[in-house]
C-alpha cells in the first residue's frame, strides 16, 4: 500500500517520479482523507486507540465524543497511533488535552505515537509535546506507562 | 503551460466550509513545486485564523488570497468583523501538567510559531492579515 506519511517528510528523499505520485496523492485526497477512529485493543490497565486522516476543526467535531467515550469512562492509560494522521490542528490538540487531564486526575496518562514529522512539528508549535507524551514507536509509548 | 500563481477564496459563514477551502488550496498549492511543510502551514493558517474570524469576528465577509512567489508563499485573509489584532494577541498558556490543563489562543499561537512572519492593518471596517511563509526548492 503507498504509504503517504512517509513520503511527505521524507520529501527530500525521495526521486522526481514518486515526488508526481506523492503530489497527485494529496491532490486527490490530501484535504479530503476522512478522520477515523479505532479501537485497536484494551487491556487491563490501558486503552489502545489508532486515529486516521485529518484532525481539523471538521474532523474533529466527528469523533471528539467517541475518542472521549472510548477512553475516559475507562479510567485505563490510553496509547494513541497517531502515524497516520495528515493534518493536527488546534482542535485535535485540544481533544487530546482535554482526555489527558481526565487522565491525569485519575494518575493515567495518555500517551502518542508514531507522528508524521509535520504532526510533531504542530505538538512543538502548539508547546504542548511534553504535556501530551509524545514518542516515535509503541515499544516506547509502552514504556512511558 | 504554466500554473496560475495565486489563488482567491470567499469565505461563508459556516465552519463546515472549511474543509472544501482546504482541498481548493491543497489542490492549488500541490500544483507548484513547494515543500511540503510550506503547503501544511499554509493549510493550517486558514483553518486556524479564518475558523476565529468565523467563531469570533462576528464577519459577514471573510476573504483568503495565497500568492506563491519565488521563494515564499504570501498569504491575506481581509474580514470585516470586530477589530482584532492576532500579532497582538497574549501567548497561549502552556499549563504545567495534563491535569490542570486549560488552553486558550492555541490556534493563534501554532500559526504564529509556524509562518515566518505575520502583519495586521486595520483598514476602515475591515481587519487585514498578511502572512508570509518562506519556501524553499525541494532536493531530490
Amino acid at each position: 500500500m503507498y504509504n503517504e506519511l512517509k513520503l511527505f517528510y521524507g520529501y527530500d528523499r525521495v526521486d522526481r517520479v514518486a515526488n508526481r505520485i506523492h503530489e497527485e496523492s494529496f491532490r486527490e485526497e490530501g484535504a479530503l482523507k476522512q478522520t477515523k477512529i479505532e479501537l485497536l485493543g484494551e487491556e487491563e490497565d490501558l486503552v489502545h486507540i489508532k486515529l486516521t486522516g485529518r484532525l481539523d476543526t471538521t474532523g474533529t467535531a466527528g469523533i471528539d465524543t467517541t475518542f472521549t467515550a472510548m477512553i475516559s469512562p475507562r479510567g485505563k492509560h490510553a496509547l494513541v497511533d497517531i502515524s497516520d494522521v495528515s493534518f493536527l490542528a488546534s482542535m485535535g490538540i485540544r481533544m487530546m488535552v482535554s482526555v489527558a487531564r481526565t487522565l491525569a486526575r485519575k494518575q493515567k496518562r495518555l500517551v502518542l505515537y508514531g507522528p508524521p514529522s509535520m504532526v510533531t512539528e504542530s505538538i512543538e508549535d502548539s508547546g504542548l509535546k511534553e504535556m501530551l507524551a509524545l514518542v516515535s514507536s509503541e515499544k516506547e509509548a509502552r514504556a512511558q506507562l | 503551460m504554466s500554473q496560475p500563481t495565486s489563488l482567491h477564496l470567499e469565505v461563508t459563514v459556516d465552519e463546515k466550509d472549511l474543509r472544501l477551502l482546504s482541498s481548493r488550496l491543497w489542490e492549488f498549492l500541490n500544483r507548484h513545486t513547494l515543500p511540503l511543510k510550506a503547503i501544511y502551514n499554509a493549510e493550517l493558517v486558514l483553518e486556524e485564523m479564518v475558523c476565529n474570524v468565523l467563531r469570533y469576528g462576528h464577519a459577514e465577509t471573510i476573504a483568503f488570497t495565497v500568492r506563491v512567489d519565488s521563494g515564499a508563499l504570501w498569504i491575506t485573509i481581509t474580514d470585516n468583523g470586530v477589530p482584532f489584532d492576532p500579532t497582538a494577541a497574549p501567548p497561549a498558556e502552556i499549563p504545567d501538567s495534563a491535569a490542570t490543563a486549560s488552553i486558550g489562543g492555541l490556534g493563534i499561537h501554532m500559526v504564529k510559531n509556524a509562518v515566518d512572519k505575520m502583519v495586521y492593518h486595520r483598514i476602515g471596517k475591515e481587519n487585514r492579515l498578511e502572512i508570509r511563509i518562506d519556501t524553499e526548492a525541494p532536493s531530490v
